[in-house]
């Protein structure tokens, strides 16, 4: 077991009639695997229902950079598309879709943390807690206008746009295996060329993702002791 | 494989535990360690290490590198841990003191640690030094503790694939908890240096005591497969109790005797039972390890011996089987991903990155991607192009492109005899431009005879027209043979064909065919049974003028090329590709024995380097011997 692997991502199509992001299922995927659906808006434009199938698992964030985690497990027969609909849509909303193999949503998510940045050219990054090394960490940033972002060193890019179909807004994802336990730490996030005229205001979001919970070993029971152990024949080497 | 360690504190309380495959000198103390006392355990007995009294023990090699492991290791522990006034990370082994002389540094430990923030929770980890000394310790597994005193199954492998690239797993029982890839590929050590147990030294002092009982403690030189471990743990926890209660059960009914395994005779019976199950753990480990896909390293390298495949140094147990495992299936067909996966290795690239060329007996070509060269060959006289996805020929004003001249033709090598079909599109635009006595338009060649047949638009006399006219022998050509009224400017389709039933090839007879209605349909048929050449070799465009030199320039355009060869071989003909801009080292001798072993034999197959036929080079197939090369 080497953790939960990342399989491939799908990017949001925000319908501001319709009220709704659509998020397609990516066709790499498989049954058993997980897919997690990111959907950036507004405190002030309310998540509308959750989708049949789906576990909303996470919210983080405030004000303008909200992020809801849903969660569901591919199974025999697949929508081939997501709705998350809003109550109201008076600011943009994006979402992305990504897909874990060897996860099960019960235990998918161990750890969330969120750091918001105001009139920055640098994105703070936030740091998750992972109690695992061979979790992954998800993270996500968000933020006001259409801003490129460049991803911080040693995440893999998952996908970075902008849209503005009511607002400029920029998302931008990544993850990485967390290699350690406890605090992770991520490099911060380059807003643009760094400039003035790149300030922008936003949110970081990470998420430690697992694949199970750690296991406990079966025991070696006996009432009687004086059993045959590691090594029953001789193995020494040639001298 | 090789075992270099193996603890078993089963020696007695008097005495220093020993190393039972003697590479360690009896384990002892020294200054700052204090013996283990040595307490029941699953095995029998073993040692109780306490962090409290700085227990630990350490030992010199018996001989130069007899505990050395600078790459691939495992370590596996019978061990109960006592979390419960533990603190911080506790040393199962460390081979080295770190005492600042290279020869004594780390090139192997195991540690373990209750997480800070999660009571209950162990983490297991690799470290070893690197040759500037930096302590590397690795990321760890994380188990949930079974319970202070409740002994356990801990293996933990290591397998070096280069300077900057470790992978290490760890096992708990029979299960796998994690697999970590790491950059410390630079793994220091010295033949002569000291192995402590329970404890670690550097700097002359001891600390991370263990906190625990070790009951037996391995070390191998080889990183154990999970299918090896998950063995051993079901010969301890399934194979040997079973063999034990067979035994018991063999008793007389009513017998109570046996079935108290405490007392004498019980014991008796516990050693015979044990004995008996590790008789049938023996042979149920040839029925989970012996086939290649759970075999370890040592019955991997002999099935690579009976498969005559060859592993480079790196190769990791799984790359080592997958191989085996695609040469194997090849017989149950022709598997694409199977031979990836097998000419990975030889070829030093990911599967995903072997390319496969296959065939089909018809060649299309709509120039979008240019001219390619391996194809098509360039007889000179006229300059070819692509633009905008179209074959585009041009001479100027005093070129020299008389039909008698091999220098004009731009030409195909189909070079397969047989049932022929050749066609392609005459672009528009060219027919107010065609000078007098200019032609342009497909045409079939015999080399060696030197055999000609043009078939296209002929500027005869100031009206562009149908027509076709043949050399035989490298006589002059013959007349254009108009077959339509003056054509006007727009796009033509054009053909030849043999007759297409089964013997119908190489005869002298074909059947030119055009169109100004689309590439389908519209077509007027005409046979020319006449001074027809055969065997043509090649086919392909050509422009001509019939005055010297060409007074007025050529430029005319084709598109759409198709050619099919019913009677080819190039359905049987398929290249295993590797491309030489790709980093790595590749065994392309042995992808080439790997090719002709894999291939069916009704195929012609080579592992190539360059697309491009070459003709002299038996290691890469004599290519030479299919007609079109890789292309």
């Amino acid at each position: 077991m080497a953790g939960a692997s990342f399989v491939a991502s799908t990017r949001g199509t925000f319908d501001a009639t319709a009220k709704a992001v659509t998020l397609v299922t990516p066709a790499a995927v498989r049954k058993g695997d997980v897919l997690v659906a990111l959907l950036a808006h507004n405190a002030a434009d309310p998540r509308g229902s959750v989708p049949h199938g789906w576990t909303q698992i996470n919210t983080q964030g405030a004000e303008a950079d909200v992020l809801d985690v849903y969660a569901r497990m591919i199974a025999d027969s697949e929508p081939s598309s997501v709705d998350f609909h809003f109550t109201t849509v008076a600011n943009e909303c994006q979402g992305a879709l990504v897909a874990f193999r060897g996860t099960a949503p019960g235990v998918l998510l161990e750890h969330a943390a969120t750091v918001a940045s105001a009139a920055t050219t640098t994105l703070a990054t936030a740091a998750p807690s992972s109690q695992q090394a061979i979790n992954v960490i998800l993270s996500v940033w968000t933020c006001a206008g259409s801003q490129a972002l460049a991803l911080p060193a040693g995440l893999t890019l998952v996908d970075s746009f902008s849209t503005a179909i009511v607002a400029a807004r920029s998302m931008l994802v990544g993850y990485r295996r967390a290699g350690a336990t406890g605090l992770i730490t991520l490099g911060n996030v380059t807003v643009g060329s760094g400039t003035s005229s790149d300030v922008t205001s936003g949110r970081s979001f990470s998420f430690t993702v697992r694949d199970r919970l750690p296991v406990q070993p079966a025991a070696l029971v006996d009432l009687v002791p004086g059993n045959i152990g590691l090594i029953g024949k001789d193995t020494r080497r040639v001298r | 494989m090789s075992a270099v360690v193996l603890l078993r504190f089963n020696e007695s309380g008097k005495l220093q535990p020993s190393d039972t495959l003697g590479n360690l000198a009896d384990l002892g103390t020294e200054a700052g360690i204090v013996a283990p006392s040595r307490v029941t355990a699953w095995t029998g007995s073993g040692r109780r290490f306490l962090q409290a009294g700085v227990t630990g023990l350490i030992a010199p090699d018996v001989s130069g590198n007899g505990t050395l492991l600078q790459r691939d290791a495992t370590i596996q522990a019978l061990i109960s841990l006592t979390l419960s006034g533990a603190t911080g990370a506790q040393t199962i082994i460390a081979r080295g003191l770190n005492d600042g002389t290279a020869s004594e540094r780390y090139a192997y430990g195991l540690e373990l640690e209750q997480q800070a923030g999660s009571p209950g929770f162990v983490e297991v980890r690799w470290f070893w030094q690197d040759e500037g000394g930096a302590i590397k310790t690795q990321a760890p597994g994380v188990f949930r503790s079974p319970g202070d005193g409740v002994e356990l199954m801990l293996t933990a492998t290591r397998r070096w694939e280069s300077t900057s690239r470790v992978v290490v797993r760890y096992y708990v029982a029979d299960e796998l908890i994690a697999e970590l890839v790491s950059p410390d590929g630079s793994i220091a050590g010295g033949t002569t240096g000291r192995t402590t147990i329970g404890a670690r030294k550097a700097a002359g002092a001891y600390g991370r005591h263990l906190n625990g009982v070790l009951d037996e403690l391995l070390v191998t030189d080889n990183e154990l497969s999970l299918e090896e471990i998950r063995h051993t743990w079901k010969r301890l926890t399934e194979y040997q109790p079973g063999g034990v209660e067979t035994f018991a059960a063999l008793t007389p009914p009513g017998s109570v005797w046996a079935k108290n395994l405490g007392n004498d005779v019980g014991k008796r019976v516990k050693i015979v039972g044990e004995l008996l199950g590790l008789a049938v753990a023996g042979a149920e480990e040839l029925r989970a390890l012996l086939l290649p896909d759970a075999a370890p390293l040592e019955l991997v390298e002999r099935w690579e011996a009976i498969c005559e495949l060859s592993a480079s140094p790196g190769d990791s147990l799984d790359v080592r089987r997958t191989r085996i495992l695609s040469y194997l299936a090849r017989d149950e067909g022709f598997h694409l991903a199977a031979v990836q996966a097998a000419l990975a290795g030889p070829m030093a690239l990911d599967a995903g990155l072997v390319q496969l060329l296959e065939f089909t007996n018809t060649i299309t070509d709509d120039f979008s991607g240019g001219i390619a060269a391996e194809r098509w060959f360039d007889g000179g006289g006229a300059v070819w192009s692509t633009v905008a996805g179209e074959l585009h020929a041009f001479a100027p004003a005093g070129a020299f492109v008389r039909p008698e001249s091999r220098a004009t033709p731009f030409l195909l090598a189909s070079a397969e005899p047989g049932r022929l079909y050749v066609a392609a599109k005459l672009g528009p635009g060219a027919l107010s431009t065609l000078p007098i006595g200019a032609f342009y338009g497909l045409v079939l060649h015999n080399r060696a005879a030197n055999d000609w047949l043009w078939f296209g638009i002929a500027n005869l006399g100031g009206d562009p027209t149908v027509a076709y006219r043949t050399a035989v022998a490298g006589n002059a050509p013959g007349p254009y043979a108009p077959l339509d009224v003056p054509v006007t400017d727009g796009p033509s389709w054009i053909r030849i064909a043999s007759p297409q039933r089964a013997s119908g090839g190489g005869g002298a007879a074909l059947t030119v065919s055009y169109s100004r209605t689309g590439p389908s349909d519209g077509f007027t048929d005409v046979a020319i049974t006449s001074a027809v050449p055969s065997s043509w070799a090649w086919a392909g465009f050509a422009i001509t003028s019939d005055f010297e030199p060409l007074p007025e320039a050529i430029a005319v355009s084709f598109d759409d090329f198709v050619l099919h060869n019913a009677d080819s071989d190039r359905p049987y003909l398929w290249y295993a590709f590797r491309d030489p801009t790709v980093d790595g080292r590749p065994d392309m001798v042995g992808a080439q024995r790997l090719v002709q072993k894999l291939k069916p034999v009704y195929t012609h197959a080579a592992a190539v380097m360059s697309k491009s036929v070459r003709c002299d080079d038996p290691r890469d197939g004599l290519c030479d011997q299919g007609p079109l090369g890789a292309l």
